[in-house]
């Protein structure tokens, strides 16, 4: 079976995706608006204060908020968008349509990484404009790609929830998972911050290892190796990625 | 005349105990319209979700147009609308119709489709905004908007107010005069008389009566005695020929294929009989024997 029916059809889905994405204002303004406000805060103003830090933390939060930023479309705007429809039997008319799966989970997908553009462009020029953060150009484009594909990892996990659980309770986990997650990898405070101990958990957590590989890119890391990074967010990865399509399989069979 | 869907020997259960379907074999003849029904947890919803593929078969094959071809490869040809479904509320009704259309080879025209369900007024409005009768219209519209050749409505007018019951109507009339096959499930005992060429009763996952409604309810032709009376529905049941006995109110409902001889050994027998009329049965006394007779021996 075809991944899609056609360009045409595809370019139905992913533009309808869309455009229900900017209606649901619940949606919108956390994903668009939290991280680009963090960043303001607490890298542009604060660094502004710090005087002395000469531009460290808003590159330094460039990375973090930028991680907190393709998390946020990446669980909710995919993962919480299927449970819903799956709630709905949206997803269930689907299913009986002429339609693969992998069209309209593809177009969403698509959606999610599209969000996450427009908050590392608006998070990139904040940076450089107010900011002052100089970056090569390598050093630009390796973050957005890294970025960008760190965000998979969070639409598997957003996906699999959202085969799981049901509608609501599916955006109360995600919530529960998003904001003590993004904390506890040190994307509010930095992880070398906190104590002993509370170091050791952010290694259980998927976010810190994508803010360590950004961070290794500008060269402000821990300095672990990148390949432990890469080798936790794959283990991560496969663990969401099994957990999504047994939860697919299990909704076929109800 | 050809088979559009041939189910043989189809077996199913949720629970290793106790089948919903027993070795159901049902052959659905193209260009009819066949009604499913059933009291809750006859396992209507069951075959249906079963024939869409949505439940894998444990016993029994399920084929469409005489082939061995399973549902996946035939998709293009089938519409459905389904039972306790709804699209996403912030989709405008274009939209949907839009989209849904691009699924399939060969749709229908946008203005017939919108002018035959009446939808003008509402397309530029998001689902969420609809009332229940327009949001089952639009989900009408989705199933047909394909052009295909087998109709599945699964309780279609649940929701719908008269107005919106009477387009259903109308579609499903056009669709039946094209040479469609339709499968509809009701609760609506006067739309399946209404609609069906066929009406199947099914009862504890089994098939319990099969025929037109006319055949269905020759075939249960006998009338009803209601009368009041101080006799229990024991006593009222070893009458002469009487079939059933119900309960309404202070009424009995007496149901007998020989109304002179059951009236003639009551009035002899009970001083307390008043207020009689005899009815003929309708579908809906027909149904409500062939699928309650074991409830009501229980409560009498």
């Amino acid at each position: 079976m075809n991944i899609i029916i056609s360009t045409a059809s595809f370019k139905q889905e992913f533009v309808l995706d869309f455009k229900m994405a900017c209606r649901e204002l619940s949606f919108i303004l956390p994903t668009l608006l939290f991280p680009v406000l963090f960043y303001v805060f607490f890298g542009l103003l604060f660094n502004d204060l710090g005087g002395a830090g000469g531009g460290q933390s808003a590159t330094y939060l460039l990375v973090s908020y930028g991680v907190f930023g393709v998390m946020s479309p990446a669980l909710f705007g995919f993962g919480a968008s299927v449970a819903a429809e799956r709630d709905k039997g949206w997803l269930a008319i689907k299913q009986v349509a002429p339609v693969p799966a992998s069209q309209f989970i593809l177009a969403k997908l698509l959606n999610s990484l599209l969000f996450s553009l427009i908050i590392m462009v608006v998070l990139f020029m904040l940076a450089t404009v107010f900011g002052g953060v100089v970056l090569t150009l390598i050093q630009w484009l390796s973050l957005a790609a890294l970025l960008l594909m760190g965000s998979l990892p969070f639409c598997a996990l957003g996906l699999a929830v959202g085969f799981w659980v049901k509608g609501n309770a599916a955006v109360a986990i995600l919530n529960v998972i998003f904001l003590p997650s993004a904390f506890l990898s040190g994307l509010a405070i930095p992880v070398f911050m906190f104590p002993a101990w509370l170091q050791q958990l952010a290694y259980l957590l998927p976010p810190f290892h994508l803010s360590q590989i950004g961070l290794k890119i500008i060269e402000m890391d821990l300095g672990q190796s990148l390949l432990g990074h890469v080798v936790m967010l794959v283990i991560f990865s496969t663990i969401f990625v099994g957990c999504a399509v047994k939860g697919y399989q299990r909704m076929q069979s109800h | 005349m050809t088979n559009a869907i041939v189910v043989d020997s189809l077996s199913f259960n949720y629970t290793a105990h106790k089948n919903v379907l027993e070795q159901l074999s049902l052959t659905v003849k193209a260009a009819q319209t066949t009604c499913l029904l059933g009291s809750n947890g006859a396992g209507k919803t069951t075959l249906i979700n079963l024939m869409l593929g949505r439940l894998k078969q444990q016993e029994g094959t399920i084929s469409f147009f005489c082939s061995s071809q399973g549902i996946e490869l035939i998709k293009e040809r089938i519409g459905v609308m389904m039972q306790d479904s709804s699209a996403p509320e912030r989709a405008k009704v274009i939209e949907l119709l839009t989209l849904f259309r691009s699924y399939y080879p060969q749709p229908l025209e946008l203005e017939a489709l919108i002018d035959q369900l009446q939808l003008d007024d509402i397309l530029q409005q998001r689902f969420g905004q609809l009332s229940g009768g327009q949001k089952q219209l639009v989900l009408l519209a989705l199933a047909i908007c394909g052009n295909p050749d087998i109709l599945f409505l699964d309780e279609p007018s649940v929701g719908m107010d008269v107005q919106a019951r009477r387009t259903l109507w109308q579609v499903i009339g056009q669709y039946q005069a094209l040479g469609k096959t339709i499968i509809l499930t009701t609760h609506y005992l006067e739309e399946a008389d209404a609609l069906a060429d066929r009406i199947v009763v099914l009862q504890d996952g089994a098939i319990a009566a099969d025929g037109t409604p006319s055949e269905l309810k020759a075939a249960f032709s006998h009338k009803i005695i209601k009368a009041k009376t101080t006799k229990s529905s024991l006593w009222l049941n070893q009458l002469p020929d009487v079939q059933q006995v119900l309960e309404v109110g202070n009424y009995m409902e007496v149901m007998s294929c020989n109304v002179a001889s059951t009236l003639k050994s009551w009035l002899a027998q009970d001083s307390s009989l008043d207020d009689i009329s005899v009815n003929s049965s309708d579908l809906e006394q027909a149904f409500l024997q062939v699928t309650q007779p074991a409830t009501l021996e229980q409560a009498s």
